[in-house]
Formats: C-alpha cells, structure tokens, sequence
C-alpha cells in the first residue's frame, strides 16, 4: 500500500506530437501524473488530454483559475483542451512547466474528475500559475492517458512520470 | 532507500447515506496526513470539518476560487470548523485533496491545504483552502458533514473517503 512509480515518458531528440500511458493497471484507488512540460514552437499552444482515446470534447468539461502576472482569472468550458499556457521555445532555457494531475477513483465506475495545478516559470513577467478541475463524463475505468499539443511538438526533454496510490 | 509514503490508514465507501464520516483512533505514525475525498450529497449546502471534536473557533481560513468567469477570494479568522461548498448530485462530482501537515506535533498548530473541485452541472468550480487548526494537541479524529447544520444532510452511496499516512 503506497504510492508507486508505474511507468516515465521522456521525449526524444526532436520532439514528439504526444506522450500516452496506455494500459494503465487498475490496482490502484488514485492516479497522479507529474508532468514536466516544453512546446517546440512559439504558437501558444495548450495541451490536449485525451482519455481513453475519447476526442469527443462534450465528454470533457474543465473550470479553471489563472494567476498571471498581476491579474487572475477564471473560465470554464467543455473541451478536451487544458486551457493553461506552458513553456515554449523562447522561453528561458531549460525551463518547463510542472504539472500535476491528481485522478481519484480512476479504475472505479464513477464519474472521472481530477485537478491539474501547474505553471510556467521563467526570468520574465509572463509567469503563469493554473489550478484546474476536471471532469470526462464516463464511467469507465481510465486505461489510457494521452498528452499533445494543439499545434506542434513536444520538446526533448519533455517528461512525465504515473503513479498509482493504492 | 525509498521513504514510505501514502500509507493507507483508513478508508470509507459508503454503502448506505451516511450523515457524517468520521476516522477515529489516527495514531502518530506519520508526519503529515492526506485525505483523498469523492463525493456528493442530498443538498447544496457547505462541507464541514472538524478535528478532535472543536467546536471552539479555532479554523482560521483563506480561499481562492474560480466559479466560471469570476475568480474570487476571502478569508477569515473566526470559523468553528473547515467549510467549503459542495454538490448535491448523485454522481460524486465533488473530489477534493486535504493535506494537513504536522499532525500529530504537539509543538505546534496543524497547518491544512484543500485543492477542491466540483463538476456538478450549474456549479462548476474549483478552489485552493488554506487553514490552520489552532491546537496544539496531536490530531487523533476527523469527522466531515456534507452540510453546514451538521446531521441535517446526507453524503449519497457510493462517496469515498481516503485516509493517508506520508512518512517524515
């Protein structure tokens, strides 16, 4: 009974479109994803989270809190798109937006909902922090976890770790 | 070597409505405790928590949350106990993660950070809680009511509740 490491995706040289856990064992009571995380490119991308290959994006319905610089803000929406900005190429060097998901109950027949805080941290004004709820309106036990950019790579580099507590 | 952590203590599936939860007995094993939480209830009402049965005003609170467009915050210095709004749907849709840090320290009062979230349909949204129970004896019993006249709502069958141990 703990938390344990079940699997870490590290991007490759020149980048990738996504990183998925796929197969995901349902031995444990919650799953938590630590998600370091880098665009390739300057187009603001957001991250989509497909789970279980599910793109319908009426499934998916997000509210979501952003502090940014000075002003804070909040929005909500049904889409499968995390609507949080992360780090990009421009960016200061090396640095990548930490993310943690947190899915309770993810094996169980209840509704999915988790949170995702996370934020972008570099030497400029543009520093973001996100706090997320999240909901894919489905009984069914996750199996799967995708993450992708709505345009362009992921970077090398770019990382994610799954846990399981059980 | 790895240091233990997210040991379960406890865990609680209800099989019938329950007007409160509570776990007893939590011995001082650990350093901190977290509380993993999914559930709905029979109203719209207020969360409401409690440690070690005080009552006294001894919950001093600051919260920011996002309900739709408006991002909003607050605090205060005078509650009797942990509240923060929750659903009344049957699809567990309120998930929240409680870490209350130092627990069983007698040195010391017991710091408590909420992430809450809630996708009940018309009530969507999310929240950071931070807190502090004023006391400096070891936490040995946590009770949550879905609602804040305490006994006069339900949690719904099929809410769970998870009690974890991380090792200091």
């Amino acid at each position: 009974m703990a938390m344990e490491l079940v699997e870490t995706i590290e991007v490759g040289s020149g980048g990738a479109a996504s990183i998925e856990f796929t197969s995901i064992p349902d031995t444990g009571s919650h799953a938590v994803i630590k998600f370091a995380g880098r665009y390739s490119n300057l187009a603001s991308s957001q991250i989509q989270i497909t789970i279980n290959g599910d793109t319908t994006t009426s499934n998916y319905t997000y509210q979501l809190l952003r502090g940014s610089s000075t002003t804070v803000s909040s929005q909500s929406s049904s889409n499968t798109t995390y609507g949080a900005t992360m780090n990009e190429n421009g960016d200061t060097a090396n640095t990548y937006s930490n993310v943690e998901l947190f899915f309770s109950n993810y094996a169980s027949s209840q509704i999915k909902n988790w949170q995702m805080d996370g934020v972008r941290s570099q030497n400029a004004a543009a520093q973001t922090i996100h706090l997320v709820a999240y909901k894919w309106n489905n009984t069914d036990p996750i199996t799967s976890i995708k993450f992708a950019s709505t345009s362009g790579n992921l970077a090398q580099y770019s990382t994610a770790s799954l846990y399981t507590i059980s | 070597m790895a240091t233990p952590t997210y040991d379960l203590i406890d865990s609680v599936t209800l099989s019938a409505t329950a007007t409160s939860v509570s776990f007893t007995g939590i011995g001082s094993d650990h350093r901190d405790l977290v509380l993993v939480a999914q559930h709905s209830a029979s109203s719209q009402s207020y969360l409401s928590i409690r440690f070690n049965d005080d009552s006294g005003n001894n919950y001093p609170i600051a919260w920011m949350a996002g309900v739709s467009t408006l991002a909003t915050s607050n605090s205060s210095d005078s509650y009797d106990r942990l509240l923060f709004t929750q659903s009344y749907t049957n699809t567990q849709d309120n998930q929240w993660v409680m870490q209350i840090l130092d627990y069983a320290q007698t040195d010391k009062h017991k710091g408590v950070l909420i992430r809450q979230n809630e996708q009940a349909s018309g009530y969507e949204h999310t929240s950071a809680t931070a807190s502090r129970w004023e006391s400096t004896n070891a936490l040995t019993k946590i009770q949550i009511w879905p609602n804040y006249t305490l006994g006069s709502g339900n949690f719904t069958i099929g809410s769970t509740f998870y009690l974890y141990g991380i090792a200091g």
